[in-house]
């Protein structure tokens, strides 16, 4: 079953908004108070005998690094936007980031690969206390964890499964997905790209409604849905195996031009990417999954533009880009 | 009080909508009311009710709305859907309560309490319990097990307002 979920859930996430009851919000934030958050968060953290977080000041890292860390998705790029006063704890394993004076004074954010929200929650949950155990959080009885943004009131949290939908996108089904999914209180929709585009076919399946719902009743409604599209997506990758010599042949030709182009913008990525995976996931393509997911992060334009500063015979982020993929499909140069 | 439609004349006439959970009130004067109420001697329900809605979405107060706590004005939190602090929870609580129960659909907290507070209403809900045994004591004449009782109470009623520490 672990493996069923792997092959169309990339990541699970949950992320925590909380704010300390004692100062104003992000938006309203004095220089002072904002290095008071961040020092509160790493005293939370790093008091602890394993030091395992690394602290990460915004205004001391360099545009290239920041996006970066915004393309492995341990900071937002609501982040980015407050680098004068943003900073992330990212431990060592990259399971947990905490990012201080993002729109709350603290977004405490667990990843983990395929469907293990629970897990993602629990990981959570352990970095929250500790951090409150520094200063309480702005709490309601009625309301619960106050946030800067009254979407986010309430658990303060956002459980989220990014997926890999190639069939239904191909089959058209994304639209009718996302009308029923509403109805649950939860949103799906794409990570990469602008509007309704979904590049790579990866979409996000989270929870809207954060008030009157416990964190045990977001998680399970996030992890039927995302079991229910798995189901669904299988389905149509077996009886598009069956059927069609279409599809195997679209992959193998994604596939040729991953390993043979000489230069490609992420746009162009993104479209054989989810090909690529998809590949990877029928066991057409001789590739992991493993790969394809790492390259989801190291092709990206951040990822590729640190490459080409350290190969200077390199001329444009779209040709270190095709270099990248290549050393990592393991392409024997002629 | 003017007419809040022409301030011009007395309001002397209240109305009252309610929608949901929701009610608005209206102060308007007598010949404000009847140009509304010719709308609907003409039959024409609709343009009654549209003008009904364009005098109950002015909100006067939300104007001059501010948090006393971050200067955050409510209409600034309208322009950027962020609020400034914990305490325009209360300034604006009337105001949000619909915009929450729109969003969420429910508008009350069902998930983790902070652990002090979850201490503290495990300690209130002991109380309820014991009020209940108690009364049903009284209830049956068994007046020495409700002094037990009553006793039990005082004494956590005690700690429980030691323990609630406003925060």
């Amino acid at each position: 079953m672990k493996q069923e979920n792997v092959q169309v859930v990339v990541s699970s996430r949950v992320r925590l908004a909380r704010n300390y009851h004692d100062l104003p919000f992000s938006n309203e934030h004095s220089p002072e108070n904002a290095a008071l958050c961040i020092s509160r968060a790493q005293q939370g953290l790093t008091d602890q005998a394993t030091h395992e977080f690394a602290l990460y000041t915004l205004k001391e890292l360099n545009k290239m690094d920041q996006f970066s860390l915004m393309e492995q998705h341990l900071i937002s790029r609501d982040l980015v936007q407050r680098s004068d006063i943003g900073a992330a704890l990212i431990r060592e394993d990259k399971q947990i980031s905490v990012m201080v004076n993002e729109e709350d004074h603290l977004r405490i954010q667990a990843m983990q690969g395929g469907l293990s929200l629970t897990t993602a929650a629990e990981l959570a949950f352990a970095a929250e206390e500790k951090l409150a155990a520094v200063c309480d959080f702005s709490f309601d009885v009625q309301l619960g964890y106050l946030t800067a943004c009254p979407t986010n009131t309430g658990t303060g949290m956002r459980a989220s499964m990014m997926l890999h939908l190639p069939m239904l996108t191909r089959y058209k089904q994304i639209g009718n997905i996302s009308q029923s999914v509403a109805k649950l209180g939860l949103t799906i929709r794409g990570i990469y790209g602008e509007g309704s585009e979904a590049l790579g076919d990866l979409y996000q399946v989270s929870n809207q409604v954060t008030l009157g719902r416990t964190e045990e009743e977001i998680i399970e409604a996030v992890t039927a849905v995302g079991k229910q599209l798995i189901d669904m997506e299988n389905v149509l990758r077996v009886r598009g195996e069956k059927e069609s010599l279409d599809l195997e042949d679209s992959l193998w030709r994604s596939y040729g031009v991953l390993r043979f182009a000489r230069q490609m913008d992420a746009g162009e990525f993104m479209e054989h990417w989810s090909n690529l995976r998809l590949g990877a996931s029928i066991g057409v393509l001789p590739v992991t999954l493993a790969v394809a997911d790492e390259l989801l992060t190291t092709a990206q334009d951040a990822h590729t533009k640190k490459y080409k500063y350290a190969h200077p015979e390199l001329n444009s982020t779209d040709q270190a880009r095709c270099a990248v993929i290549q050393a990592k499909l393991n392409v024997k140069e002629d | 009080m003017l007419c809040e439609e022409c301030n011009k004349n007395p309001a002397t006439v209240v109305i009252t909508v309610m929608a949901g959970n929701e009610t608005t009130t209206r102060h308007l004067c007598q010949s404000c009311v009847e140009k509304l109420e010719s709308n609907i001697a003409q039959g024409d329900i609709s343009t009654f009710l549209s003008s009904l809605l364009s005098i109950l979405a002015r909100q006067p107060r939300e104007d001059t709305l501010k948090c006393s706590a971050c200067g955050l004005s409510y209409a600034e939190f309208q322009s950027s859907g962020k609020l400034g602090c914990a305490h325009c929870y209360t300034h604006f609580r009337e105001q949000l309560a619909p915009l929450l129960l729109r969003v969420h659909g429910r508008s009350q907290h069902a998930g983790r309490v902070p652990g002090n507070l979850s201490k503290e209403r495990d300690l209130a809900a002991s109380i309820a319990s014991l009020k209940e045994k108690m009364e049903l004591a009284v209830h049956a004449e068994n007046f020495e097990e409700a002094a037990v009782l009553r006793d039990e109470i005082r004494t956590l009623s005690a700690k429980h307002s030691a323990e609630v520490q406003p925060q």
